[in-house]
C-alpha cells in the first residue's frame, strides 16, 4: 500500500487528540518525523518532575525531538537535606553538581529551539540560573513559580533579546521570599521588550508596614514596568495597592495595555488617577478588577468611567459590591462586550432585585453571576437583559435559582450552550420535566449541576437531550443506576462526565456508563468507595476514546504493577491511580 | 449553466458544470490565470486524479454546491473535533482504503477544502483509540523502527504533556 505524502499526514494529525498523537508517534520513521518536525511541537512541554532521574535525561540527550516548551518542577538542582539549614548562608550551598551538569547539556542540546521555560517550586542559585539562561539566548518566555534562590548575588547583566513574557509567582515561606525578593527585577533588563507581565505578590497581613517584604515585591514589579512600558500590552497583578506602582502605571502616557487584570485595587474616594488610567487606556479588551474602597464607598462613578471609556471591551470581570441598579446600566454602554462575570464578594447595600430590569445587552454571550443574594425577580429579568446568551453560570445564586427559573431559562434563551447551576440547592427533577418538548433544549451541551441536593433519579430520567457533551453531577449523592442509566440513554453523546463523590455509584454503574457511552473521553469518579477494579476494567475494555479515569481515592480500586502497564490500561490516566495508593499507606 | 470539460489521467473526459469545478482553488484559480473564464472548448487535463476518484469527488461537489465557503484558514485554532460529520459525508466516506488515500490526494491537489477536511477527519477517526500497533496494522505500514527506537520515543512521550502556557 501506498504512504500518503507529509503534507497531507500533518493534515490528519492536526485533527487528532494529544494522547493519539503520540500513539501516532511510535509508528514508524515517517512518523515519527511529521511528529516531530511540525506545529504540535509548540503545544507541548517537557516536564521534567520530582521524579527525573540522570538516565531520563540522558534520554532526552540522545532524542532527535526539538522541543520548544521545558518545565522544571521540584527538581533537585539542590541537595535540599544538606542545604535546607543554610538556605540563608550564601556561602553553604550544596549543589546536585551531577543534575546540574546532565541539565546543562540538555539546555545546550535545545539551545535553538526552546521558547518557554519554566521552573516551579526549584531550588536555584542564582548564578547557576543566569548560566542557564545564557545557554538559551532566543528564549520567548520564563516563567517562576514559587521557586527559592539563594547563593550569590552576582550582578550579571543577562541578554534575552527576544523575551516577550514573564511570570513569577513568589513563594509563601517568608525566608524563601527574601532571598528571591531582588532576583526578578534583575533577571529582565532593558535589553528586551516585554509584552506580557504577570505578578503573583505574596500578600501577609503586615500590609502597610513598610518593613514587609511586599514592597520589596511591589519595588520589583514596579521597576520591570518601568523598562518595559513602551512594549508591554498584558499585565496581571493579582494586589494592586501601592502609589509607586500605581503612578507608573496610571500615569505614564507610554504604557498602552490590551489586557489588564487588577486584583484588590485600592483606591480613594474619586480617584482622579484611575480616571486618568481609564481615559488614556482606550485599547483594552480584556478588564478584570476588583476595587476597593472606604465601606461606605459607592463604586458606580468608577464603572460609569470604565464603561463610557473603554469600548473596545470584550471581556469583563467586575466585583459589583459597591455598586447600585443605576450604575450598573451603565454596563450596556459596552458595545463588544461578549463575555461578562459580576462578582459581590462583600455584603454591600446598594443592589436590588431590579438591578437588571434597566440593562439590554443583546450582544452578551457569556454571563456569570457570583452573588449569592441574587434575588428571585433579577434571574428572571436575564433572558430579558441578555437575550442572545450562549453560557450561563448561576453557580452561586441558590438562593434565586429554583424549578421554575431553569424551566424559564430553558424555554426563554434559545442559543443557550451552557449551564452551571453548581450549589442550586433548591433545584429537583421538577426542573427538568417537560423539557423534552423544549427544541431549545437541543444546543445544551454542557451541564453543571455539582452539589445540587436536589437532583434525583427523576431529575435526570426527565432530562433528555442527545446534543448534550459534559455534564457534572459530582456530590449529587441521590442519583443510583436508576439514574445513571436514564442519563445514558438519554444523552448517549456524552464525552466528559464528573461522578465523583456520588455514594452510589458501584460496579454496576460503572458498567452501565461502559456499555451505554462509547464516546466518554474524561471519567471523574473521586471518592467513590463503591467501585472496585471491575470498574476500571469495564471503562477501559468499552470505552476507546477514555483518556481520563480518574479513581484517586476510590479504596475499592487496587491495581497491580503489572496491570498498569497493560496495553489496555495504556490510555488510562496512571497517576491518579499512583496518587491513591500514596493517600491509603 | 455553463460547463467545463475536466479530463481524468486515464483520458475519461467529464463535463462539469461551472459552479461545481468552482470548489476546487486549484481549477479556479487556473480559469482565472488562463482567462479561460468564458470559454467552455479548452478540456482540463487534471493529471494526478484517475475517473473513479474523479467521479466520486464530482459527486461530492454536487451534493455540497450550495454550502458556504469555507473560510480559508482565518487563523482559528484547530478544530480538534471530528465528530461533526453530516450522515451524507459518513455514507459516502465508506470506501475502500485506497479510493480513500485518491480521494485525500485528490482533495489536496485540487484544493478542494471541505473534502479535504472530511477526508482528514475521516482518516483521524480510524485512528483514534488505536495503539501503535493497530494503527500499522490498519494503515499497513511496516515498523521501521528498531526496538531503542521505539522504545526511546515511547520513553520520552511519557515525560510530555500537552501545554498550558506558550511563549508568544
Amino acid at each position: 500500500m501506498e504512504t500518503l505524502p507529509v503534507e497531507i499526514l500533518e493534515k490528519i494529525f492536526k485533527n487528532l487528540r494529544y494522547s493519539d498523537l503520540k500513539q501516532a508517534s511510535a509508528v514508524c520513521h515517517l512518523w515519527y518525523d511529521v511528529y516531530q518536525r511540525s506545529s504540535f511541537m509548540s503545544k507541548m512541554v517537557v516536564h521534567f518532575k520530582k521524579e527525573l532521574t540522570l538516565d531520563t535525561i540522558d534520554l532526552f540527550l540522545r532524542s532527535e525531538c526539538l522541543y520548544q516548551n521545558v518545565c522544571f518542577t521540584s527538581i533537585p538542582f539542590y541537595d535540599v537535606a544538606k542545604s535546607k539549614r543554610s538556605i540563608c548562608r550564601k556561602d553553604m550551598i550544596y549543589e546536585d553538581n551531577r543534575f546540574v551538569e546532565k541539565i546543562r547539556q540538555f539546555l545546550v542540546k535545545l539551545a535553538d529551539s526552546v521558547q518557554m521555560l519554566s521552573f516551579c517550586k526549584c531550588h536555584l542559585k542564582r548564578g547557576r540560573l543566569i548560566e542557564f539562561l545564557e545557554i538559551i539566548p532566543e528564549l520567548k518566555g520564563l516563567e517562576f513559580e514559587e521557586c527559592i534562590f539563594a547563593g550569590d548575588d552576582s550582578n550579571h547583566t543577562l541578554s534575552l533579546p527576544k523575551l516577550k513574557k514573564f511570570n513569577f509567582k513568589y513563594p509563601e515561606d517568608e525566608i524563601q521570599r527574601f532571598e528571591s525578593r531582588h532576583v526578578y527585577s534583575n533577571l529582565v533588563n532593558n535589553l528586551c521588550n516585554l509584552t506580557k507581565l504577570k505578578v503573583q505578590l505574596y500578600v501577609n497581613e503586615m500590609f502597610g508596614d513598610p518593613d514587609s517584604d511586599l514592597w520589596e515585591q511591589v519595588k520589583a514589579v514596579t521597576r520591570l514596568v518601568k523598562l518595559h512600558k513602551k512594549s508591554m500590552k498584558s499585565f496581571k497583578v493579582d494586589s494592586f495597592n501601592d502609589p509607586a506602582l500605581k503612578k507608573i502605571v496610571f500615569d505614564d502616557d507610554e504604557l498602552q495595555l490590551e489586557k489588564v487584570v487588577f486584583g484588590e485595587l485600592k483606591l480613594r474616594k474619586d480617584d482622579q488617577v484611575f480616571y486618568n488610567f481609564i481615559e488614556k487606556q482606550k485599547k483594552i479588551k480584556k478588564l478584570e478588577i476588583s476595587i476597593e474602597s472606604n465601606i461606605d464607598a459607592n463604586n458606580d462613578q468608577y464603572l460609569k468611567a470604565i464603561c463610557d471609556q473603554l469600548q473596545q471591551l470584550e471581556q469583563f470581570y467586575y466585583d459589583m459590591s459597591r455598586n447600585s441598579d443605576s450604575g450598573l446600566e451603565n454596563l450596556q454602554k459596552l458595545k463588544k462586550l461578549k463575555n461578562l462575570v459580576l462578582t459581590k464578594n462583600r455584603n454591600a447595600i446598594g443592589l436590588t432585585e431590579h438591578c437588571f430590569d434597566h440593562i439590554y445587552m443583546p450582544n452578551l454571550k457569556s454571563l456569570g453571576i457570583y452573588y449569592k443574594e441574587l434575588q428571585l425577580p433579577a434571574v428572571r429579568q436575564i433572558p430579558i437583559s441578555f437575550p442572545h446568551l450562549k453560557a450561563l453560570n448561576l453557580s452561586e445564586c441558590g438562593k434565586a435559582v429554583t424549578d421554575e427559573t431553569v424551566q424559564l431559562i430553558f424555554q426563554t434563551l434559545p442559543e443557550h450552550e451552557s449551564l452551571d447551576l453548581s450549589k442550586c440547592k433548591q433545584v429537583t427533577e421538577r426542573a427538568f420535566l417537560g423539557t423534552t418538548k423544549i427544541s431549545n433544549l437541543n444546543k445544551l451541551k454542557d451541564l453543571v449541576l455539582e452539589k445540587c441536593d436536589g437532583v434525583t433519579d427523576l431529575s435526570l430520567a426527565a432530562f433528555d437531550n442527545p446534543a448534550l457533551k459534559s455534564i457534572s453531577v459530582a456530590m449529587c449523592t441521590r442519583i443510583t443506576n436508576v439514574g445513571w442509566e436514564a442519563l445514558c440513554r438519554q444523552c448517549p453523546n456524552i464525552t466528559w462526565l464528573n461522578a465523583s463523590h456520588c455514594r452510589n455509584f458501584d460496579d454496576q454503574s460503572a458498567n452501565i456508563v461502559a456499555t451505554m457511552l462509547g464516546e466518554l473521553e474524561v471519567l471523574n469518579l473521586f471518592k467513590n468507595c463503591s467501585v472496585t477494579n471491575e470498574a476500571v476494567y469495564s471503562l477501559v475494555e468499552n470505552c476507546r476514546y477514555l483518556e481520563d479515569l480518574c479513581f484517586t481515592k476510590c479504596r475499592g480500586v487496587n491495581m497491580k504493577k503489572s496491570e498498569y502497564f497493560d496495553d489496555k490500561m495504556n490510555r488510562v490516566n496512571k497517576g491518579c491511580l499512583i496518587n491513591r495508593k500514596k493517600t491509603s499507606s | 449553466m455553463p460547463c467545463i470539460q475536466l479530463q481524468s489521467s486515464d483520458g475519461e473526459i467529464f463535463n462539469v458544470e461551472f459552479e461545481i469545478a468552482m470548489c476546487s482553488f486549484t481549477i479556479k484559480t487556473m480559469m482565472v490565470d488562463l482567462d479561460l473564464e468564458d470559454n467552455c472548448e479548452e478540456v482540463v487535463p487534471l493529471t494526478n486524479v484517475d475517473s473513479n476518484i474523479l467521479r466520486k469527488i464530482l459527486q461530492w461537489a454536487n451534493y455540497h454546491k450550495d454550502d458556504p465557503e469555507a473560510n480559508p484558514e482565518d487563523g482559528k485554532p484547530v478544530d480538534r473535533r471530528t465528530d461533526n460529520i453530516c450522515e451524507w459525508d459518513q455514507e459516502f466516506m465508506k470506501v475502500d482504503q485506497q479510493t480513500l488515500y485518491g480521494l485525500i490526494k485528490a482533495a489536496n491537489y485540487l484544493d478542494i477544502r471541505g473534502l479535504m477536511a472530511l477526508t482528514c477527519k475521516t482518516v483521524a477517526n480510524m485512528m483514534k483509540g488505536k495503539t501503535e500497533e493497530q494503527m500499522r496494522k490498519m494503515f499497513n505500514i511496516q515498523n521501521d523502527l528498531t526496538p531503542e527506537e521505539e522504545q526511546q520515543i515511547r520513553q520520552e512521550n511519557e515525560w510530555c504533556e500537552e501545554v498550558e502556557i506558550v511563549a508568544d
